[in-house]
């Protein structure tokens, strides 16, 4: 019963939409993987660093302008690599009192964070307009239309984030599959071990999760480009439950299962869409609420059924991952 | 007296300290866990840490291996002072320990257990990690090869493969033995490496530490509670009662030291 005008008019244009979020949100779930499903670190910011990514890769791309700061007409890649690199110096400041703390701590400045740098977004004005925010052109455009006319321009979206996609999941296989990643899976077990096996602890949780927090970085600079607009309307705290929803789902832990998750949250957050579009069962705003109540059952749901994911390496979620009390054994 | 019978046969023997604990004081706010306790340990010895539950042994051990801070006191490693430095650190000078509940690394194979250790491997380094891999195989190549020897050794060969998860306690007890031997230490401190452990699995255990003792010149420091077992395996015993050193001196010696009795009879004053 597919009813809406709209969708069959723009089938093609319509997929595209959805593949390009998958491969962004696949980003940020490879992002987060690398720290939660490899290294144990519970980083619940994850929009915080998207943020930081687009707002400094939409800064560097964009014409001089005096109604925000700077706009330094830099070609796109130097947005892409800036954002990866702000975003991944912000963690780095984070991490450097946290890391040393139990790991609860982290989650609570992660948490913190993205809060505070949404409301530094929207209250700064002078930075980037605040709630009006800023236009950022698509990069390559002009480009792709003389070479490829009549192509749907959303395709070069596609090619550049599936290149970015088996770029970062080679690397993080890589990383997996080496000294460095077994490293990352003892302080998941148990930190206390890889400290007495003579890993320095702090180091290696620090790389981890600075990596993590630039490939987040990398997708918030797509996303800028691509909506062709930013501003903190697009960083509320609910996206980061997204990406922990796409890593679950698709097995912490499994670089494939992260992207795989990705595809699947998608599918979950489009489909709730027909229901309204097509079905018309609830209003739009009935919808929006629903959708939260269904993101909660579907947790629920893999916590009680397959609590490790569809691809998942770990055999439980939130066990495991090193008892963060004590640090060492008492008498 | 007793102590300086015990000291002078200590002087007896060749053998100068690898580790000595110098009036190391730990306190946890108001609990005095360890009170100014002194000990040493002989190079190549196997040396029993005995004492009453609450005696401060597993916080001695966390103070020699780093993982507490001692309000006062030092801790000298083969004549360096290493108080205070990090656990990776002291491990990697060549003093590792083992815990008193066996520390899994569950969701890791037994393989993945043996290679984490060794030290300064390439791919520890995250950029050698994506880009060499050809040095990286080579190491693990030759990595793999000592932690077969060894897992053969500590008959845990055949569950190579297997989730360390999946291991009975006292497997899991060898295989943190065998995972620390991999940074070829020159001391081992093993808090109560038999308990839970069946008697046969046992028997392997106290044959691993005494070959391993003798082959490989491996100095040992045990915590454990089975006093028949303490005085058959270890050359000398250090008893601590009540955060301090009460006796230190051959097995035969604090078999008949009426102060050893007395703490462990819990007699009064």
């Amino acid at each position: 019963m597919i009813g809406a005008p709209l969708q069959i008019a723009n089938v093609e244009g319509y997929l595209l939409t959805v593949l390009i979020w998958v491969g962004i949100y696949g980003l940020m779930a490879l992002g987060l993987n690398i720290q939660w499903g490899q290294t144990g670190l519970f980083n619940i910011g994850v929009i915080g660093f998207v943020a930081v990514g687009g707002y400094t890769s939409a800064t560097l791309t964009i014409p001089p302008s005096s109604s925000y700061f700077g706009g330094f007409g830099f070609p796109f890649p130097v947005g892409l690599v800036g954002g990866m690199l702000a975003a991944g110096f912000v963690a780095f400041l984070i991490a450097i009192p946290v890391l040393r703390l139990r790991e609860d701590y982290l989650a609570i400045a992660t948490i913190g964070f993205q809060e505070i740098i949404r409301l530094v977004y929207l209250n700064e004005e002078w930075y980037a307009g605040g709630p009006r925010g800023l236009r950022v052109e698509a990069p390559y455009r002009d480009l792709w239309e003389s070479a490829l006319p009549g192509v749907n321009f959303n395709w070069m979206w596609i090619i550049m984030l599936v290149l970015l996609l088996v770029i970062f999941y080679v690397v993080l296989e890589r990383l997996n599959n080496s000294p460095f990643g077994r490293v990352l899976k003892s302080i998941r077990e148990d930190e206390d071990v890889a400290l007495a096996a003579g890993k320095y602890v702090y180091g290696y949780k620090m790389r981890s999760f600075v990596f993590g927090c630039m490939i987040m970085g990398a997708a918030g600079s797509i996303q800028a480009h691509y909506i062709g607009y930013i501003n903190p309307d697009f960083f509320w705290p609910l996206i980061t439950f997204y990406v922990w929803i796409a890593l679950l789902l698709g097995g912490s832990g499994n670089n494939k299962g992260a992207i795989l998750g990705a595809g699947i949250l998608m599918l979950f957050l489009e489909g709730t869409n027909l229901l309204k579009a097509d079905l018309a069962l609830v209003s739009s705003t009935q919808l929006d609420a629903m959708r939260f109540a269904l993101v909660g059952l579907l947790l629920v749901g893999l916590m009680q059924y397959r609590p490790e994911g569809v691809l998942g390496e770990r055999r439980s979620l939130f066990e495991g991952g090193g008892d963060s009390g004590g640090s060492a054994d008492a008498d | 007296m007793q102590t300086e019978q015990t000291e002078s046969e200590a002087s007896e023997g060749v053998t100068e300290p690898i580790l000595a604990v110098e009036e190391v004081t730990k306190t946890f706010g108001e609990l005095l866990a360890v009170d100014n306790c002194s000990f040493e340990i002989e190079d190549g010895s196997i040396t029993g840490l005995i004492g009453p539950n609450g005696a401060g042994k597993s916080t001695m051990f966390n103070v020699i291996s780093g993982f507490y801070q001692p309000d006062s006191g030092t801790v000298r490693f083969n004549d360096e002072d290493i108080t205070g430095l990090p656990p990776n650190e002291i491990a990697h000078k060549g003093l590792v320990r083992t815990f008193q509940i066996t520390r899994d690394l569950t969701e890791m194979t037994v393989m993945e257990n043996m290679m984490l250790t060794p030290k300064n491997q390439t791919g520890e380094s995250m950029f050698r990690a994506v880009f060499d891999r050809g040095t990286i195989d080579r190491e693990n190549d030759a990595i793999a090869e000592r932690a077969d020897e060894l897992l053969e050794l500590f008959q845990l060969d055949h569950l190579r493969d297997e989730f360390s998860g999946n291991l009975s306690g006292g497997q899991r007890k060898l295989l943190e033995m065998a995972r620390m031997l991999m940074l070829e230490p020159d001391v081992m401190l093993l808090d109560e490496p038999m308990a839970g452990v069946n008697p046969t699995l046992e028997n392997d255990i106290v044959e691993r530490i005494e070959a391993l003792n003798r082959e490989e010149d491996v100095t040992f420091m045990i915590v454990e509670h089975d006093m028949g077992l303490v005085m058959d395996l270890c050359d000398r015993i250090v008893v601590m009662n009540e955060g301090t050193d009460l006796a230190a001196g051959p097995p035969s010696t604090i078999q008949n030291d009426e102060r050893v009795l007395e703490a462990y009879l819990g007699g009064g004053s």
